[in-house]
């Protein structure tokens, strides 16, 4: 019954769902990526302690700030979908259901502002570094472009997901405990 | 009628706590408040300006990297079921004193917070591995829980701090310096616990039945050989920071491969299903502590272009003109929000108000990070919203109620105090270790 109550039910629901997964996945194996790249770097520039000639990874760093990009925005709508991102619940929660639904729009509203702002300004940054074809100069010009798309693609993505969650409040599927059930991440 | 700049820079100020209160998620909270507040104050050009370079500069910075790789390799040592072996070797080795399982718990926290950047996870993994066994031998279940709340917070001092990265982004400090500074402190702390439960056991026995099965010396030599590779990937990771072999992100990523390698190891492969949910759990992290920082930094520079920044600085040192009296009211204020924030939206909501002051007092920078985060460790065990309390009362299921954890934890907060104090009266246990760096 639970699985039921959790599972979406529209195809709309559905299908964000199915995106958010993919992105989620997708940040894990950047952050996966980044650890080889860091770890190989590494080994490949203290190769002289052996006696060998040093070998670092070209454009390591690059790549490494390119996937934290990866990682960190196509995470995000799944972290607003499982309502990890961190917030304080003392007052919301002792408030009635009623309120609890003002005060998730409110939230759900002030999300979605903020969240179309990153994404419009990341899109134009993003579309004029495709234009000129920025890159990092270094060994290996490392292309910049590629990780501002990516913050574009996942600012919209969160922006979407804010959209849904503010819909999800007028149907009849709104759930006050949402936050207990999902929020437990731990940070630090 | 046009609004002094300052007018918008303090309502902003006054206007984040409402939106706290109203669950409005803390980065956004922060986020929103700094560009209405820059657009405001400062004009658009400005505010265009922060929002095209902010969010990207922030995340695709690889100084940055080390921040997601500790969460990693937090994350893949707890899957990789280390820590079950570090409390069993300690358990073995103490067992035999009076309140030896106490002893275990924090010996054994102290040595996964070396390899692991959180407290909740440290908390919770204890909680788990180490309460049945101190219920089955009689233990005071109201201390023993606060033992694991208390230890538990060891993980924000000794490196690999999540939380000490945290402030050296948010106060453009030295990560490596930062990390190594809580050496010693983090040491003192298990010191200072350790000798805490001797006395408390002594003079109340009855906290602590005397365990009698008797342990075999090869018992305790097998358990101390398995958590051989924490030491090792430990004394790699600080070791490389501090003799400037690799940089912290460097550290962090040899510190998630080493992590890595162990739980591969010890799993069998990557099959099992352990892989992607550590993978995720990294990921979402590291997301949510990074749209936090997004937002602090943003709300930082709208305090800073409206004129609050400076305005506060000559307040706050009217009032508290010494850096003695400057860090005992931060460390009441910390100790206040401690009951309502986490720990990550209290250093990111304070510290664009109180590290210009920090920076205006003279006060080492290093020294007060190190301050700061004991007073967080402090924060995450105080009733009545410690974070920690609350990840222990989850994990217990049901054996105990919110009233032991909250006389469990005391002795601690008090224990905790005493460093603190000796924290404030001896900057140099913060300072001195940093100072000896090759690369410093």
């Amino acid at each position: 019954m639970d699985k039921d109550k959790t599972r979406p039910r529209s195809a709309v629901a559905r299908m964000l769902l199915r995106v958010n997964l993919v992105c989620g996945l997708l940040s894990g194996v950047a952050l996966l990526l980044m650890m080889i790249a860091g770890a190989a770097d590494v080994i490949g520039t203290n190769l002289d302690i052996i006696g060998l000639q040093s070998r670092p990874i070209p454009a390591a760093f690059e790549f490494m700030a390119t996937m934290m990009v990866v990682t960190v925005f196509l995470a995000t709508a799944l972290g607003q979908a499982r309502r990890n991102h961190i917030r304080v619940e003392v007052l919301t929660n002792m408030l009635p259901r009623s309120l609890q639904r003002v005060t998730s729009f409110i939230q759900h509203t002030l999300s979605a502002a903020f969240w179309v702002l990153i994404a419009l300004y990341g899109w134009k940054s993003g579309l004029h570094s495709v234009s000129v074809g920025e890159y990092a100069t270094g060994l290996i010009n490392f292309p910049i472009w590629p990780a501002r798309l990516v913050l574009g693609f996942g600012a919209t993505l969160m922006f979407v997901q804010c959209l849904f969650d503010i819909f999800s409040i007028f149907s009849s599927r709104f759930d006050a405990t949402d936050m207990s059930r999902h929020g437990d991440t731990p940070v630090s | 009628m046009s609004v002094e700049p300052l007018a918008i820079g303090y309502a902003g100020a006054g206007l984040l706590f409402v939106f706290l209160a109203m669950g409005i998620p803390v980065g956004v909270a922060m986020g929103v408040i700094g560009i209405g507040g820059m657009l405001l104050g400062a004009g658009p050009l400005l505010t265009v300006g922060q929002l095209r370079v902010l969010p990207f500069g922030v995340v695709n910075n690889y100084g940055f990297a080390v921040l997601p790789m500790f969460v990693l390799m937090g994350v893949l040592a707890e899957a990789s079921g280390l820590t079950a072996e570090v409390f069993r070797a300690a358990n073995l080795w103490l067992r035999r004193l009076r309140g030896g399982l106490y002893q275990a718990v924090i010996v054994g926290s102290a040595v996964f917070a070396a390899i692991s950047g959180s407290t909740i996870v440290n908390a919770v993994v204890f909680t788990r591995i180490a309460f049945p066994e101190m219920l089955k031998y009689g233990y005071s279940k109201s201390l023993s829980i606060g033992a694991i709340a208390g230890a538990g917070s060891f993980a924000a001092m000794i490196p690999p701090s999540i939380t000490m990265v945290i402030y050296a982004i948010m106060t453009e400090q030295s990560v490596g310096q930062l990390l190594i500074a809580g050496v010693i402190p983090g040491i003192l702390t298990a010191v200072v616990y350790l000798g805490g439960i001797w006395v408390l056991v002594r003079f109340r026995p009855s906290l602590a039945p005397t365990i009698e099965e008797r342990v075999s010396w090869r018992e305790r030599w097998q358990a101390a050989g398995k958590v051989w590779p924490i030491l090792f990937l430990m004394l790699l990771v600080l070791g490389g920071i501090y003799t400037g072999l690799f940089p912290p992100s460097a550290a962090g990523a040899v510190g998630a491969a080493g992590a890595f390698f162990l739980a591969v190891t010890r799993k069998r492969g990557i099959r099992g299903g352990w892989l992607g949910p550590a993978l995720q759990d990294a990921a979402s992290i590291s997301c949510l502590i990074f749209v936090i920082l997004i937002g602090g930094l943003l709300l930082s520079r709208m305090l800073v272009v409206v004129g609050v920044i400076d305005d506060m600085v000559a307040q706050i040192t009217a009032i508290a003109s010494t850096p003695l009296r400057f860090m005992i009211l931060a460390s009441i204020l910390y100790i206040v929000l401690g009951c309502f924030l986490d720990t990550t939206s209290m250093m990111v909501v304070t510290l664009p108000f109180l590290f210009p002051v920090v920076v205006a007092l003279n006060i080492d920078p290093i020294w007060f990070g190190i301050v700061l985060v004991k007073l967080i460790e402090i924060s995450v065990v105080t009733p009545p919203v410690g974070i920690n309390l609350f990840a222990v009362m989850g994990a217990v299921a049901g054996r105990a109620d919110f009233r032991h954890v909250a006389t469990g934890v005391i002795p601690f907060i008090l224990l905790d105090l005493i460093v603190l104090g000796l924290l404030i009266v001896y900057p140099e246990l913060a300072t001195w270790l940093p100072k000896q760096m090759i690369d410093g």
